[in-house]
């Protein structure tokens, strides 16, 4: 999907869409077989790894008395779309969107932290990789008992890095919002994505029982 | 006990990074081999390639009697524990020798991260080159050292025996004696042969190199003796 506006709204209202009832989420994981199929989740390894949480708490909820089940097919419904979001960004693309929806000003500024944040999870990304390789290679391997030393590196490492990203801006001169003009690409299939995405947000809205207030919550 | 020497090969290697293509034959034996080349030429690249950190598109890397290999990357990604005892320790190794040679003696418990980052550098060579590592690639490991801990490097590399250690640097004023000089250029390795007998048909020699070689003083090898001995024949 190459207009990142329609892909930041289609992941806001399928995770929303997802989360609410079953029928949203299975319809979310139709609508990744269709225009996503795309993961940022390299290996099913790494995909089973992500849900050995949710399958935990999905167990746990069955044993309560709980749907499980439902609550699993949600959550992977949701990493599927985040996921998708992840592999298919460009650098720059939340400064495009921020700026677009939010102006010159409060826009540019949400948008610059939503980059810097992204780029931060890459280089965190990228970091703990080259650490793991560099454990193995001192015929070592990752436990519990040397987490804290490995990882606090790459947070000081991280801060160290937002402290001079920050000292640059400031030489630029930054002090709030900026100049940006952002241009799109929005072929016709994004928008019938989009169009999709938005009616199953509403069949889900419908569907998961949403309007009933139920107790403390509003989602039955 | 009879000591097998180690070696890698590279046949037909090329990896495809963007536009950047790297391509690689080669040999590399027991010694200290030294491999030059401009920024972005493709050297770290390589040395992941040899070390196994990446894998090739295409070609073949062959390790005999390389067992343990081990690259040099920023010294805080080696990091495993919170003082300097803990982390000598983890390296497997003879924990006081690595200790006195980084020069730590008295420092044991302190925090790994209260070192500077000079001090930090010389406890994970004085780790690496004391260990039994069959196969070393150092990449740029004199950036953030002083004249006297390069002296230091030089030293313990010097002792290294029956190991390949790759240097990966395009600072030729402090290195130790160098045996063999490979170059990247714009991703294509080229062996340039055994020093000091290639430096003659070294064609991108850097300047210090040509000038020496343009006043008629061969210098015996690329360690910064010998190349200090040649200056000193100039102006003899």
């Amino acid at each position: 999907m190459q207009d990142p506006r329609i892909r930041l709204l289609g992941t806001a209202l399928l995770s929303c869409a997802a989360w609410i009832s079953l029928s949203g989420a299975v319809l979310s994981i139709l609508w990744w077989g269709i225009w996503g199929r795309n993961t940022s989740i390299k290996s099913v390894r790494t995909f089973i790894i992500l849900l050995i949480i949710p399958a935990v708490m999905s167990i746990a909820a069955t044993w309560s008395g709980g749907d499980g089940l439902s609550y699993f097919i949600r959550i992977t419904a949701i990493l599927l779309i985040a996921s998708w979001m992840f592999a298919e960004r460009y650098p720059g693309e939340l400064l495009d969107v921020g700026v677009y929806f939010g102006g010159m000003k409060f826009g540019f500024d949400l948008g610059l932290i939503g980059e810097l944040s992204m780029s931060a999870l890459e280089v965190m990304a990228k970091e703990t990789d080259r650490v793991s390789i560099a454990i193995r290679q001192k015929g070592n391997h990752i436990s519990p008992r040397i987490i804290p030393a490995v990882f606090s590196g790459v947070v000081i490492r991280e801060l160290q890095l937002a402290q001079e990203r920050a000292i640059l801006l400031t030489l630029r001169g930054y002090t709030s919002g900026g100049t940006h003009c952002p241009t799109f690409v929005s072929p016709k299939e994004d928008r019938i994505a989009g169009a999709f995405s938005c009616a199953i947000f509403l069949f889900s809205l419908i569907a998961g029982d949403f309007f009933i207030i139920s107790g403390s919550t509003f989602i039955v | 006990m009879r000591t097998l020497k180690a070696g890698i090969t590279l046949l037909q290697v090329s990896l495809k990074k963007g536009s950047f293509r790297l391509s690689a034959d080669g040999e590399f034996f027991s010694g200290v081999h030294l491999l030059t080349g401009r920024v972005g030429s493709g050297k770290t690249s390589l040395g992941e390639l040899l070390t196994g950190i990446i894998t090739p598109d295409s070609g073949s890397i062959i390790q005999e009697n390389c067992r343990r290999v081990m690259l040099l990357q920023d010294t805080s990604y080696h990091v495993s524990t919170i003082t300097v005892r803990e982390e000598a320790a983890s390296w497997h190794g003879d924990e006081k020798r690595i200790i006195a040679l980084s020069g730590l003696f008295g420092k044991e418990e302190t925090d790994i991260f209260a070192l500077s980052r000079g001090e930090l550098k010389r406890l994970e060579l004085a780790a690496i080159l004391t260990g039994r590592y069959d196969l070393i690639v150092l990449d740029e490991p004199y950036a953030g050292l002083d004249k006297d801990a390069r002296k230091w490097v030089n030293r313990i590399i010097a002792g290294c025996n029956n190991k390949v250690i790759i240097l990966i640097s395009h600072d030729i004023t402090s290195l130790p004696p160098v045996d063999f000089l490979w170059e990247m250029d714009n991703g294509t390795l080229t062996c340039i042969g055994k020093v000091p007998e290639c430096l003659i048909g070294w064609s991108r020699a850097p300047p210090l190199i040509r000038f020496l070689l343009n006043n008629g003083s061969y210098p015996k090898g690329l360690a910064r003796l010998d190349l200090e001995e040649a200056v000193c024949r100039i102006h003899a």
